[in-house]
Parts: structure tokens; C-alpha cells; sequence
């Protein structure tokens, strides 16, 4: 069995709610050493807290602490002098044991987002307690919020795993744990039977006024009250959840229902001799083990373990009975501080932002020297996007004009389909029958003008020949041959035969490839008149070479003309059987 | 009467062919707000059913004395026994009419000889803004050994969309009376009768009403059964998110797909990536499933069934007349089985409700684990293994009791 936690922010407070709630009623699954915990930002703090064992306790006061210190200024988390990244860090190296990383080393998975491909990764190799901490403070960090440059893990940048997977999912078997009310297995029962339900980033949320306020409080904190009713409710919904799913039981009696449940079918004869062998010891029924019916009465009217409710009770109490904080909680101080925060904030930005660069200080070449690679990489980015689609233009244009001329001088009466999409060609063999001057039907002059760069003599056929693969040096390889109709397709490989059966194909490829060798042995014998290339969207180089070719020079021109009037019928064939 | 009826319908359902042929002209396709239309529909529809590679059928049923029609689809039976007046001269109904098979083959298929028409029909009900399409990861399994049918609900999908009235009552009666109007139509006798979401709630309706008809009722993450908790106690909501929500309290539960216009099939894409996930077919399809814009074009039509839902419910989608009042005065005869998904907001203790309060007959409660509220879509392998598996046992019952009456005959 794995254990997910979603990213919620300060709301993770829950998932140390449900954290407690797994160690004191099923800690045979958190010994269990296929156990494997995943989290993506708050939720990785907590799964990491569970795995090494961390004090509870401890870890709440750790928690409330931060957010007491997020409210305590007039803009909450927002304002200078609250450095999220830096309590964080304090919070862990205290907290965590000197062996945390070995512990967690494949056994917690912590999603977060990389920042130059923004791609999903999911880490779980640490080699020590620093690096483990870097992932947490990776997993965590919310671009802006937490500050502008993002923190790297083993020298590559990431950012919040929030954005890209929320709740990551090892198998079928893993028990997903969210704050937020919706299709999760643990999470707060809403009393809403709201159908709308939206999904952001792998966590469904139910359309619910609670969790439009919950959502709001994940990254502004809500009074530490609100915050213990949170971690109440995750050690209520964690125990709901063990009940319904039987899972509370003494130690001896879930080892032998796991052994059951983890032993594939196949390997019935196992799991059997296993369960035979442990009852042989024991020859209570779990449904009669009176150690078992102990622990789930137990259960039905447990809480939260003492050392998290005190650290609850000292983080209210510290709010309600001190009286600074109690003044600053009223409403009209609170106004007082934000009409003078115009005038601090300066003053505090200032202050607070020298001690920042200060310690900054080591890192700012590094820094600095990522941050210009980033923006470098973001101009070439851009520049190669432009460039991209002026080529993309340009051959599409010439194909287009190839086409209308061989239609329309063909089929008088065809009118042709400019808005055709023919970006797709790969290569392309077809010939036009050119004459200049309107007595074909070309439909407007304008068309011809890129062509008509080099001066075509009257009574010459001209024809736009096979593009060639020119990285593919290998001639044997099967090259594409697709001509086009604008009202229906034909695709045929020349060296394997058609694709599609039917008598009428067969005689259209006999045709083409007549025609390509054809059109392989003028273009080894003549210079092009004119030649171009460009890579297409694949990034392969495509070149065209058009010939130009008198018509009273010998028979191959005869045959030209013979040919593509053939050719222009059979691609007027229909291409389906 | 009974003889204007037909001639009735066959002259309804011309107009509405034409409405649907008649794709949308060049300048409507332009000065609309929402790009959709019955035929996207329709073509979206076709596609998501692409995986039955036209084994079935469908058909405008006319419900309501023929002043609305249920856009049905069968596998293994048939729907052109339908009196809808001359089946021959009428123009083909819908536009996507999948019939591959021949006229004579289906009623040989439908023959009383064939294996599968002695097995009692499964009708499938879909749930709150969806339609048959959604169904599209089971029909083919639980359709192996029996006729199928399912269909849009009125006010919902291919369906006509009428206006409800707004009393909660009447729109339940409205529902089931469509319900048994098709039935008619369809001319079945009895059958399976299977409901999701707001499908349940007007499947246990129906079975209340027509006891006789359903053979057994399965409820999949049924809408509308449990009462609405008394609120706890819990400290008030900041101004803006009260303010929020009283703003769109009176708007339809989905009124935003549809005020987004162009954006709307975005929206859903956007916020619904899940459901891609869900219904991606079985044999990995390449191309893109298109529920999101099945869902879309189900959804940014006028509301009908979904003021009718609204009419049904109470704020935060509770049941205006929850069915665990009335569960009580349903038939002992009705068998019943309650399918949950574990992780569905659907609470499956009302299941176990049911089953206390109806201890004089079947009901089984069962919930899949790792699934949310589109149990069937989530896991169809264990969702129709299970449907299938309690339709034997109907077939089975079906045969037992008859051979039963055929020994007491001949004994006496």
C-alpha cells in the first residue's frame, strides 16, 4: 500500500492530521517495507516527516509557527519579512534525524516541476540530509511567492510540483490524501452532493464554498484555530478511512491479511502455506481476536495524539492570551496597519531586502549565470519560432502554385482548391504542362509570379521533379511518393507497392514509378533551372529542383506531355476501392 | 386517437429530420456564440461509439404522446418493431443511422430462436449531463448476452428538450412517464434497469411506479437518495466567498460552459482533464477521445434536463424529495443491488440505508474500489463484470420460474 499527499500549501496541517492518524493506528503499514509515501510540496514535507519517524508534535509547532509568522504582518506572507524558503530550511535541519535521507531514499517519491522542459519529475535518490532538503525546498517553492529564482536539486532548477501533478499516483493501490473535498480516498466530507467537480493538476475538487475558501487559505493562512479544526478533521477523515477498509487491527493479524493481499494469484499456493503457518501459531479468526476488536473500539473514540493537540493548544493560546497579538488581531489595528504600511513598507523592503542579498551574496554568480542562459535560451526560443514559420510559408506557397497550374491546364472546367491544406506533402512528384500567359486558365497571374523568375521560354515544359531526401543517402530506401488531388489523396510507396489494393492503384503506381525514373534520369542529366530547399516541420531537409525542358528537343518531351495527361487522370481516379 | 397517434409522430419526426439534416448555414456558423450544434453532437457521439464499429442501432423513440422523442440505441435487438408510423416511407431517422447488418438478419437475430432474446433486456439510464455516449467502455461487455438498450434522457443529450414544469414532483413524474412511454414504444416487457446519478434517482422512481416492468434495479452512484445533513455548526465564510456564492446560486449548475461561448470546450478541457483519462478506449486508441467535446456538445444546448435538475434539488445539490423517504414503499418484489465508487462523493452508507430499511427483500450493496463517481467509466473491467454477472442470475430466476409454472401446469 502507498500513501499520496497533495500540495495545499499551509493547509498541509491536514496531512499531518491524517500522518498521526496512520502511526497510531496502522503503523504496521508505515513499517511495512514496500511502503512508499508521495507527496508534491506540502504534501512532501509531510510524507517525509512520516517516513523518518519525526515527532509530531514538534512538527506541528514547527508548522504553526510559520504560519503565525505568515499573518503577522499587515501583507500576511507576502510581506519582505517573512522568508518562507528560509524557515522552512531552519525547520527541517532541527527536525529531520541525521539519517533522513537514507530512509527516504526510495521510499518517498517527491513531485516537483522542472523549469526548462516544465515536464513532471519524480524523485526519491538522496544522498544526504542537504540534498533531501533541496528536494523538499524544490517541491515547495511557488514561482513569485517564494521568490523569483527557483532552487536547484543535484544542479538542475525545479520548481513546485503543484503545477504539473498535484497528487502523484504510484498504482491502483495507492491511498490518495488531499485537503481539499472531492474524489479522493482520504479527504474532508463536505456535505455537499454538488455534481460539479473540476480537476486542476491531478486533484479533484469538488465546487463547494468550503473549498473556494480552502483554497484561498493555502497560501494565506487562516487563525491557528482554523488550522487545528483542519488537522483534527484529517486524523477523523484518516480513521474513517482505516475503518472502512478494515485496516485497523493488532500487528500479528494485518500481517497475515497483507500477506494474502500482496500475494499475486498465480502464487496461490504461497500465500495459503503462509496464512496456514501463522494461524498454525495463533488459531484465532481476526474477526474474533480480541486484541483486534480492542483496538477498532479504541479507535471509534480516539483523536489526535496528545503531543499534536498541545502544540494546537500553545499556538491558539499564544494567539488569544498575548496581548500584542491580541491587539494586532483587532479589526481596527489591523486597518491601522495596512493605511501605515505605505508608509513601513519601504522602509521594511529595504531593511529586509539588504540582509536577503547579503546572504545571497554566494550564489549570485551561479545564479546569475543560469538566469542569463534562461533568458538566451528564451530569445533563441522565440527567434527559431519566427524562422520556423517564414519557411513553412514559402513552401507552401510554391506547392500551391505547382498544383493550379497542372489542374487547370489539365481539367478546364476544375476549378482549383487554393485553400487546400498542402503542408502535407513529404515529396511530391507532378508535372505541369506551363505555358505563360492566361490561355490555360490559370486563375490569376499573380499566382505564377515565383515561378516566373526564370524566364520561361514559350512552348517549354517545365516541371516540378522529385524532392528528395537529401539526408537519407541510402538510395534503396523507400522513398514517399504522394501526388494530390485536391479532392481526394493518393499515397503510395514506390519501392513497396501500393497500400491499398485494387486494380486501378496498381495501374497508378506502374505509372508514377514510370514517371519518377523517368524524372530521376532528367534530373541527373540537366542542371535545375531553379532549386530550393528548406526544412520541413519534421526537421528534415526537403529540396526541390525545377527543369526546364524544351518540347521539340527529342521524344522525352512527347512522352512528357503524354505522361502527365496520364498521370493527371489516374490521380483523378478515385483513390478507394 | 390510437390512429392519429402514428401518423401523428411520423409527421413530428420529418420536422425534426429536417432540423438535424439541415446543417447550420454558413452565417449562423459564424454569428454563433457556442460552436455547437445536434449534428457536432451527433458526429461526436458517432465517434465515442466508434468502438462498437456500428454494431447498433439508433432511433428517435417518441415519448409523450409524441411531442418529444428519446434518441435510443440497441445492440442485439431491435427497433424497428416500433409503431412510428410507416417505418418503409419514413425518411431515416438522425442523421448517423448505424445499420450495417441487414433488415432480415436483425430479426433473425431477433428471432425467438436466438439464444439472446430469451435473456431479460438491460436498459441503461446515464446520469446528470451526460447521454448514451458515456457509456461507451461497456456497452460492448455487458451487451455479450442480451439485448441493450440505452437512451438519452429528456432534457438531455440527442433527446428532445422540453420545458419542465418547476414543481419537484411533477418533473420525477415527468421523467418516469417518459421513461414508460418508451418502454411502450420500444414494446419491451420486462427488463434490467440500470441508473447513474440522476439516472438512479429516476430508475428507483420508475421502479416504484412500475414494479412489474423491472426485473431488477441496479443504481450506480445514485443521485438524490440520502436527506441533507443538518449543517454543523462551523464558523461563517469570509464576505466574498458568500458574496460568490450567492451570485450563482440561481444560475444552472453548468450555465458557465455555456456563457463561455467559443471558450466553452476549453473550459471543459481545461478543468476536466480527468475525463479523458476515464474514458480513453480499451484498445488504446491513437486519435483523441472525444468525450470532452461529447460532454461540450451534450451541455451547451438549452438546459432542459438540467433545470429540471435544478427544480429536483435543493442548494448544494441535495434531493428536493430524497428517495430514502419513499425507498420503503417500493415494491419487495424489486430486486435491488447499489453499486458505489469508493471515492466518489456519492456517500455509500446510504447504500446500507437502503438495505436496513428494506429488509424484506434483495438489495446488495457493493463498492468498487479506486473508483470516483463515473464508476463504469473508472473501472469498466469490475463495473461489467458485475452487471453482467447479476443479469445471469436474473436469466436464471426468469427460467426457474417459468419452468416452475410449466410443471405446475402439467401436473395439473
Amino acid at each position: 500500500m502507498n500513501i499520496s499527499f497533495s500540495g495545499c500549501g499551509f493547509l498541509g496541517i491536514y496531512h499531518v492530521g491524517v500522518a498521526s492518524c496512520f502511526r497510531v493506528h496502522a503503523p504496521h503499514l508505515i513499517s511495512d517495507p514496500d511502503f512508499k509515501v508521495l507527496g508534491a510540496s506540502a504534501g512532501a514535507l509531510a510524507a517525509v516527516c512520516l517516513v523518518t519517524n519525526c515527532p509530531l508534535g514538534e512538527v506541528t509547532s514547527y508548522w504553526l509557527r510559520i504560519t503565525s509568522k505568515a499573518r503577522a504582518r499587515a501583507l500576511g506572507p507576502l510581506h519582505p519579512s517573512f522568508h518562507l524558503v528560509r524557515l522552512l530550511k531552519d525547520g527541517l535541519n532541527t527536525i529531520l534525524p541525521a539519517n533522513a535521507y537514507e530512509i527516504c531514499t526510495n521510499k518517498v517519491y517527491i513531485s516537483m516541476t522542472r523549469v526548462s522542459d516544465r515536464a513532471n519529475v519524480t524523485v526519491s535518490q538522496f544522498e544526504s540530509n542537504e540534498e533531501l532538503i533541496e528536494a523538499l525546498l524544490c517541491s515547495a517553492h511557488i514561482p513569485f511567492y517564494s521568490g523569483l529564482l527557483p532552487p536547484s536539486f543535484k544542479g538542475v532548477r525545479y520548481v513546485d510540483g503543484v503545477l504539473t501533478d498535484n497528487l502523484p499516483v504510484f498504482d491502483e493501490n495507492t491511498v490518495t490524501v488531499s485537503p481539499f473535498c472531492g474524489e479522493t480516498d482520504i479527504c474532508p466530507d463536505d456535505n455537499s452532493a454538488n455534481f460539479l467537480h473540476i480537476n486542476l493538476a491531478n486533484t479533484s475538487l469538488q465546487c463547494s464554498s468550503n473549498n473556494l475558501y480552502r483554497i484561498s487559505r493555502s497560501l494565506f493562512p487562516p487563525h491557528p484555530e482554523v488550522l487545528s479544526e483542519m488537522c483534527r478533521q484529517g486524523f477523523d477523515d484518516a480513521l474513517k478511512y482505516l475503518q472502512r477498509n478494515a485496516l485497523i487491527s493488532c500487528v500479528r493479524h494485518f500481517s497475515i491479511k497483507s500477506s494474502i493481499s500482496q500475494c499475486p494469484a498465480g502464487s496461490e499456493s504461497t500465500s495459503t502455506s503462509d496464512y496456514d503457518s501463522e494461524s498454525d501459531h495463533d488459531d484465532h479468526d481476526p474477526d474474533t481476536c480480541h486484541e483486534c476488536k480492542k483496538k477498532v473500539q479504541v479507535a471509534l473514540l480516539d483523536s489526535l495524539p496528545p503531543p499534536v493537540v498541545g502544540a494546537l493548544q500553545a499556538a491558539c493560546d499564544s494567539v488569544n492570551s498575548n496581548l500584542y497579538t491580541r491587539l494586532t488581531n483587532r479589526k481596527c489595528f489591523r486597518l491601522l496597519s495596512l493605511v501605515t504600511s505605505p508608509l513601513l513598507l519601504p522602509v521594511d523592503v529595504v531593511y529586509n531586502y539588504t540582509f536577503r542579498i547579503l546572504e545571497w551574496m554566494p550564489y549570485i554568480p551561479s545564479d546569475m549565470r543560469w538566469a542569463v542562459k534562461e533568458i538566451m535560451w528564451i530569445i533563441h526560443w522565440i527567434k527559431r519560432k519566427v524562422e520556423h514559420h517564414h519557411q513553412q510559408y514559402m513552401a507552401r506557397y510554391t506547392c500551391q502554385v505547382a498544383i493550379n497550374d497542372a489542374y487547370a491546364s489539365e481539367e478546364p472546367g476544375f476549378i482549383p482548391d487554393i485553400q487546400g491544406d498542402l503542408a502535407t506533402y513529404t515529396t511530391s512528384t507532378y508535372f505541369e504542362k506551363w505555358q505563360k500567359g492566361g490561355e490555360s486558365g490559370i486563375d490569376s497571374p499573380k499566382d505564377i509570379i515565383p515561378l516566373a523568375k526564370y524566364d520561361p521560354l514559350s512552348k517549354t515544359i517545365s516541371r516540378v521533379s522529385q524532392m528528395r531526401h537529401m539526408l537519407e543517402e541510402d538510395c534503396h530506401n523507400p522513398i514517399e511518393v504522394h501526388a494530390r488531388n485536391p479532392h481526394r489523396d493518393f499515397h503510395g510507396e514506390i519501392s513497396t507497392g501500393p497500400p491499398i489494393g485494387g486494380n486501378t492503384i496498381d495501374e497508378m503506381c506502374e505509372q508514377l514509378v514510370d514517371t519518377f525514373e523517368h524524372c530521376l534520369h532528367e534530373a541527373n542529366q540537366q542542371e535545375a533551372v531553379l532549386a530550393y530547399y528548406y526544412l520541413d516541420e519534421n526537421e528534415k531537409l526537403k529540396v526541390t529542383e525545377i527543369f526546364s525542358m524544351p518540347a521539340d528537343s527529342s521524344d522525352t518531351g512527347i512522352t512528357e506531355g503524354q505522361e502527365s495527361k496520364d498521370v493527371a487522370r489516374a490521380m483523378s481516379l478515385p483513390s478507394s476501392p | 386517437m390510437a390512429d392519429s397517434l402514428p401518423a401523428q409522430n411520423a409527421q413530428l419526426q420529418t420536422q425534426h429530420v429536417e432540423l438535424e439534416v439541415d446543417r447550420d448555414s454558413w452565417l449562423r456558423s459564424w454569428i454563433r456564440w457556442k460552436p455547437t450544434s445536434r449534428v457536432m453532437l451527433a458526429e461526436a457521439e458517432h465517434k465515442l461509439l466508434h468502438i462498437l464499429s456500428g454494431r447498433y442501432q439508433g432511433r428517435y423513440i417518441p415519448v409523450t404522446g409524441g411531442r418529444n422523442r428519446l434518441w435510443t440505441i440497441c445492440i442485439n435487438g431491435s427497433l424497428h418493431t416500433i409503431k412510428t408510423g410507416d417505418a418503409e416511407n419514413s425518411p431515416p431517422l438522425g442523421i448517423l443511422h448505424h445499420q450495417t447488418e441487414d433488415k432480415s438478419e436483425l430479426h433473425t437475430a431477433n428471432g425467438d430462436t436466438s439464444p439472446l432474446a430469451s435473456n431479460t433486456p438491460l436498459v441503461l439510464i446515464h446520469g446528470m449531463g451526460g447521454g448514451v455516449g458515456l457509456w461507451s467502455r461497456n456497452l460492448a461487455t455487458i451487451s455479450q448476452d442480451r439485448a441493450l438498450y440505452a437512451f438519452d434522457l429528456l432534457g438531455f443529450g440527442r433527446s428532445s428538450r422540453p420545458n419542465f414544469s418547476y414543481e419537484a414532483d411533477i418533473v420525477e413524474e415527468q421523467f418516469v412517464q417518459s421513461v414508460e412511454d418508451w418502454r411502450e414504444a420500444v414494446g419491451l416487457e420486462n427488463f434490467v434497469l440500470l441508473g447513474h446519478s440522476l439516472g438512479g434517482f429516476v430508475a428507483a422512481g420508475y421502479a416504484m411506479k412500475y414494479p412489474d416492468r423491472v426485473k431488477h434495479l441496479v443504481l450506480v452512484d445514485p443521485w438524490g437518495f440520502p436527506e441533507r445533513p443538518a449543517v454543523p455548526q462551523q464558523r461563517p465564510f469570509p464576505l466574498w466567498v458568500r458574496a460568490l456564492a450567492t451570485l450563482l446560486k440561481p444560475f444552472n449548475p453548468l450555465a458557465v460552459v455555456r456563457a463561455a461561448g467559443p471558450w466553452g470546450p476549453g473550459l471543459i478541457r481545461r478543468f476536466r482533464p480527468d475525463l479523458e483519462v476515464k474514458f480513453a478506449g480499451l484498445e488504446g486508441r491513437e486519435e483523441e477521445i472525444p468525450v470532452f467535446d461529447y460532454i461540450y456538445h451534450c451541455n451547451a444546448q438549452p438546459p432542459s434536463g438540467e433545470t429540471a435538475f435544478s427544480t429536483l434539488s435543493i442548494p448544494f445539490g441535495w434531493a428536493k424529495n430524497p428517495m430514502i423517504r419513499r425507498i420503503h414503499e417500493m415494491s419487495p418484489r424489486v430486486p435491488l443491488t447499489m453499486i458505489y465508487g469508493s471515492r466518489s462523493w456519492v456517500d455509500s452508507s446510504t447504500g446500507y440505508q437502503v438495505k436496513y430499511l428494506r429488509n424484506d427483500s434483495h438489495v446488495d450493496v457493493q463498492i468498487i474500489k479506486g473508483a470516483g463517481h463515473h464508476v463504469y467509466a473508472e473501472k469498466p473491467e469490475e463495473f461489467n463484470t458485475l452487471v453482467r454477472k447479476l443479469c445471469k442470475t436474473v436469466d436464471e430466476e426468469m427460467k426457474n420460474s417459468t419452468q416452475h409454472r410449466e410443471d405446475v401446469g402439467s401436473t395439473q
